[in-house]
């Protein structure tokens, strides 16, 4: 579940894009509760992330014209040190369009055409993602149980007690428990880990969730068949 | 258009960028001005035909998949057989380029597209006279 209060207070968003586009998108964000709210046109935009860093920066294209990829790649270099997350919404469906925005920097890209609300919490879950990301140290409970997983010392802990995992393991493991209930395809974690397209013998994701299910806990993955895995929280 | 060799007295241009639409008007343009021009659509068709054609000036898109341009201009401005080519990059923002990324691509100019052509013809001129041709090492 999401609420206001999984959010930092001051909480900001830059919509720009065409004005009846955003307008119903930015009140989905007011309900939610969020008051730091910017609306911008493509041509202006730049100028705010870099006065503001907003949390996310939402835009909203009606195709992927040179002049929005441009814009999609300038927004990235200059908020590399903030990080804000940029998430381009497309008016219809476009594949195409869709992996040029990734290409040109985007953290996330869809369609939706007037589904505003499903909007808002798409955005919300990106950015709550986008947080995760750069914890050194993820928590997860379960009554009694802990489970703390540390990047800088590529180190977990169950109830306080080191699992020895080796390295290729601990990736794995907060790869998928930094984006907890994103499903992951056997392909996207063999890329993001192992850095190569395609696993050698196919069985290596499989393989690895296999160890990670017994050090960690069977109740932490879920296998969703011909999809790929998932990392549960529990509480 | 030209797709290459002898060496003319013209000078050379290499023009950049994946949009075919530039590349045409752009090419149809600068050829009129007795330009040699040479056209690729991504960085590394850029790196291959500045080391083949050895232009006199680039003209180099800031967006391009792949390598962009500013990671292409620092790439050619880092080779000492470019480093004196001057080299203007096209961005559909140029008000929001900051100084900082700027002065690290090495660019000699950020001009703003749409291309009004009788600016650039004139600051292609004005690039041309402060550039010895021959100041590349082969």
């Amino acid at each position: 579940m999401i609420t206001r209060t999984d959010f930092p207070e001051d909480l900001s968003i830059l919509l720009s894009g065409d004005t009846q586009r955003i307008i119903p998108v930015s009140q989905q964000f007011t309900d939610f509760g969020i008051t730091e709210i910017e609306h911008s046109d493509h041509q202006h935009c730049i100028e705010i992330i870099l006065k503001q860093e907003p949390h996310a920066v939402i835009l909203f294209a009606e195709n992927h014209e040179a002049v929005l990829l441009e814009l999609c790649y300038l927004l990235r270099l200059y908020s590399r040190a903030h990080q804000s997350r940029i998430i381009v919404i497309l008016s219809k469906n476009d594949p195409q369009a869709e992996l040029e925005f990734f290409r040109a920097g985007a953290d996330d890209c869809f369609t939706m055409p007037d589904q505003f609300e499903l909007i808002c919490y798409h955005v919300l879950r990106q950015i709550q993602t986008g947080t995760n990301e750069n914890a050194a140290i993820l928590h997860f409970r379960n009554g009694t149980q802990s489970l703390q997983i540390d990047r800088e010392s590529y180190q977990a802990f169950l109830n306080n007690i080191a699992i020895h995992l080796t390295r290729k393991e601990f990736e794995l493991l907060f790869q998928m428990a930094n984006s907890p209930g994103k499903i992951f395809s056997r392909e996207e974690l063999f890329r993001s880990v192992w850095k190569e397209e395609v696993s050698p013998n196919g069985r290596t994701i499989d393989v690895h969730i296999l160890r990670l299910r017994k050090k960690v806990g069977q109740q932490y993955f879920s296998t969703l068949k011909g999809v790929g895995y998932r990392f549960n929280t529990l509480s | 258009m030209n797709n290459y060799q002898p060496r003319t007295a013209k000078p050379r241009i290499l023009i950049t960028d994946d949009e075919q639409d530039i590349i045409e008007i752009l090419s149809y343009n600068l050829e009129k001005e007795n330009y040699e021009v040479f056209a690729g659509y991504s960085s590394t068709e850029c790196l291959r035909l500045a080391k083949e054609v050895r232009p006199d000036l680039i003209i180099l898109d800031i967006w391009m998949p792949g390598t962009d341009g500013i990671e292409t201009c620092k790439i050619l401005k880092r080779d000492p057989g470019f480093k004196n080519i001057p080299i203007i990059l096209f961005t559909a923002f140029q008000k929001s380029i900051l100084p900082e990324i700027a002065k690290e691509s090495g660019a000699d100019l950020f001009l703003s597209k749409p291309v009004r052509m009788n600016r650039i013809t004139a600051i292609i001129h004005d690039l041309l006279s402060n550039t010895s041709r021959h100041d590349y090492q082969n």
